[in-house]
């Protein structure tokens, strides 16, 4: 823990950004009479550059953030079809089938393996 | 389910999120993009890295204290392992999973309601008043997505990538579901419980998060309307002012900012039911990644787990002292009869001392006297027994969607 401690202090001195200690003290609601509210994080997040990466953008990123694709292991062609016809077909998304096909592409390219591994069909997010 | 939309207020409710978002929309992505909004997060990927532990940021959310930030847009906010050094989970330290992005910023509680409809006599709303009118009980159980340690699947699968600290033990107080459901008049022939929180899609077409509980389960007198946790309100990421508290059960039950109560004389059909959150008919919730399960059920109680707490991984310790080996063990209500340690990679096993007793469902401490007497690398290692005879077992189970991970986890420390 005090290595991570030093370590996470070190970064914070070196990238200049918002101090943060494990015994930071949380940020408080805001309560007016009977109004509670907290203010919902905006925190920015860019893939790397691939074909199509403006029709991802365009298409996926208003109802989910970046992080969503960042955080998943590579996996192969199959597996991100999958999750493209997920959200296409459940969540709902209005994307045509060359975007998605687009789309397929350029996850493939920034975070695609060989298609020899078995399948993985997800369920939940 | 049909609730009202958080836009319309009905239900106290107004989306700061729904708000941003039409402000994104309007100027496109650089909102999203702008580097002047940057965020309080910090890379912790220099830490050492702890098997899983997620090697994302941490991000200090609202009622938060540094977590690791899994995504931020629906937010997942996971635990640090450190967290679980103390019995019970505070409040700003709690993890944080949302389905979909559209979640309350902001409850107003004068004007918030939960409605009771379906199969029953009549149907009516409470207030968050009357709710609290109602006996009240608290239960110290644990809250763990079905997902947890997702991350650790071989081979991996899609999904939320969580280390181990998709998970966390509070005091949970709150009227019992049963008595409000009593108060309903359930009539013959309802077979389960319908739940809506206040969350929604970004976009109208994305399945509503409403989930389902057997009546039976509904009934049971642990469940419970919750609106307060350790003694405090819910933080908001957590489901104030009010959430679903299932004892035993995976989170996926434990709605958070419930709105909506509707008894039903036939099953939930929606993704959420089905093909979400099902879970193979096998006893241990395993299959074939190559010839997955045909049968699949609603995944439902929490199998028995125990982490080694410290010393952490990676972590040192001093040749030919005494280590206080220690950590926690659950399962999903039966309650922990024993817990085993091993030093030598599962090779031979000695008890455990087990500490306090804070019911069935909580976490329990464990203690292990151990003294390295050579420097070098050891694989610790623990192993939970239920009071039912449930076992950890020795290797992991795979389904397809990452759940009910319960393998013995190892832990190496440093000797020296």
């Amino acid at each position: 823990m005090k290595r991570s401690l030093l370590i996470l202090s070190a970064l914070t001195i070196l990238t200049g950004s918002v101090a943060i200690a494990a015994d930071d003290k949380p940020s408080a609601r805001k309560v007016e009479g009977t109004i509670h509210s907290i203010a919902l994080p905006n925190l920015p997040h860019e893939l790397p550059p691939g074909p199509n990466s403006d029709v991802y953008v365009a298409n996926c990123t208003s109802c989910h953030t970046s992080r969503y694709v960042s955080n998943q292991p590579p996996f192969p062609r199959k597996v991100w079809e999958a999750e493209v016809v997920k959200m296409v077909k459940i969540y709902g998304a209005p994307i045509d089938e060359e975007k998605q096909k687009q789309i397929i592409d350029y996850l493939v390219a920034i975070r695609g393996v060989p298609d020899a591994a078995p399948a993985a069909s997800p369920a939940a997010k | 389910m049909s609730s009202p939309s958080p836009a319309d207020g009905p239900a106290g409710i107004t989306s700061g999120r729904r708000d941003f978002l039409k402000i994104l929309g309007a100027s496109s992505l650089g909102a999203l993009l702008s580097p002047a909004v940057a965020p309080s997060v910090t890379a912790a990927a220099a830490a050492p890295a702890a098997v899983g532990a997620n090697p994302g940021e941490l991000y200090a959310g609202p009622e938060k204290i540094p977590l690791t930030l899994v995504t931020d847009r629906p937010l997942q906010l996971e635990s640090p392992m450190k967290v679980f050094r103390t019995d019970i989970t505070p409040n700003e330290a709690f993890y944080v999973r949302t389905h979909l992005a559209d979640f309350p910023a902001q409850i107003d509680t004068a004007s918030y309601r939960l409605s009771v409809g379906g199969h029953i006599d009549k149907p009516f709303a409470l207030t968050l008043a009357e709710i609290r009118a109602l006996p009240a009980v608290e239960i110290t159980a644990v809250n763990q997505c079905s997902g947890n340690s997702r991350s650790l699947f071989k081979p991996r699968v899609a999904g939320v990538q969580w280390g181990n600290g998709a998970m966390g033990n509070a005091k949970w107080k709150g009227a019992r579901l049963k008595d409000v459901l009593e108060k309903a008049g359930v009539k013959t022939g309802a077979v389960e419980v319908q739940f809506d929180g206040v969350d929604r899609g970004v976009i109208t077409s994305t399945p509503d998060y409403v989930k389902a509980l057997p009546l039976e389960r509904a009934l049971h007198p642990d469940t419970i309307l919750c609106y307060e946790m350790n003694g405090a309100p819910l933080p908001l990421l957590n489901g104030f002012p009010l959430r679903l508290v299932v004892p035993g059960w995976y989170a996926t039950y434990w709605m958070k900012w419930i709105t909506e109560i509707k008894v039903a004389e036939t099953p939930l059909a929606n993704f959420w039911m089905k093909p979400a959150y099902r879970i193979p008919t096998s006893p241990d919730a395993n299959e074939d990644p190559a010839a997955l399960a045909k049968d699949t059920v609603p995944i439902n109680r929490m199998n028995i787990r125990s982490f080694i707490i410290e010393p952490e991984w990676n972590g040192d310790v001093p040749v030919n002292k005494p280590c206080d080996i220690s950590g926690m063990a659950f399962d999903g209500g039966d309650g922990v009869k024993l817990v085993e340690v091993s030093t030598d990679g599962g090779a031979t096993w000695a008890e455990a001392k087990l500490g306090p007793d804070l019911g069935k469902y909580s976490f329990r401490r464990f203690h292990f006297a151990w003294t390295p007497t050579k420097a070098g690398a050891f694989k610790l290692l623990s192993r939970a027994t239920s009071q039912s005879g449930a076992q950890q077992p020795a290797t992991a189970i795979w389904n397809r969607s990452g759940y009910m991970r319960n393998v013995t986890e190892a832990t190496f420390v440093f000797a020296s």
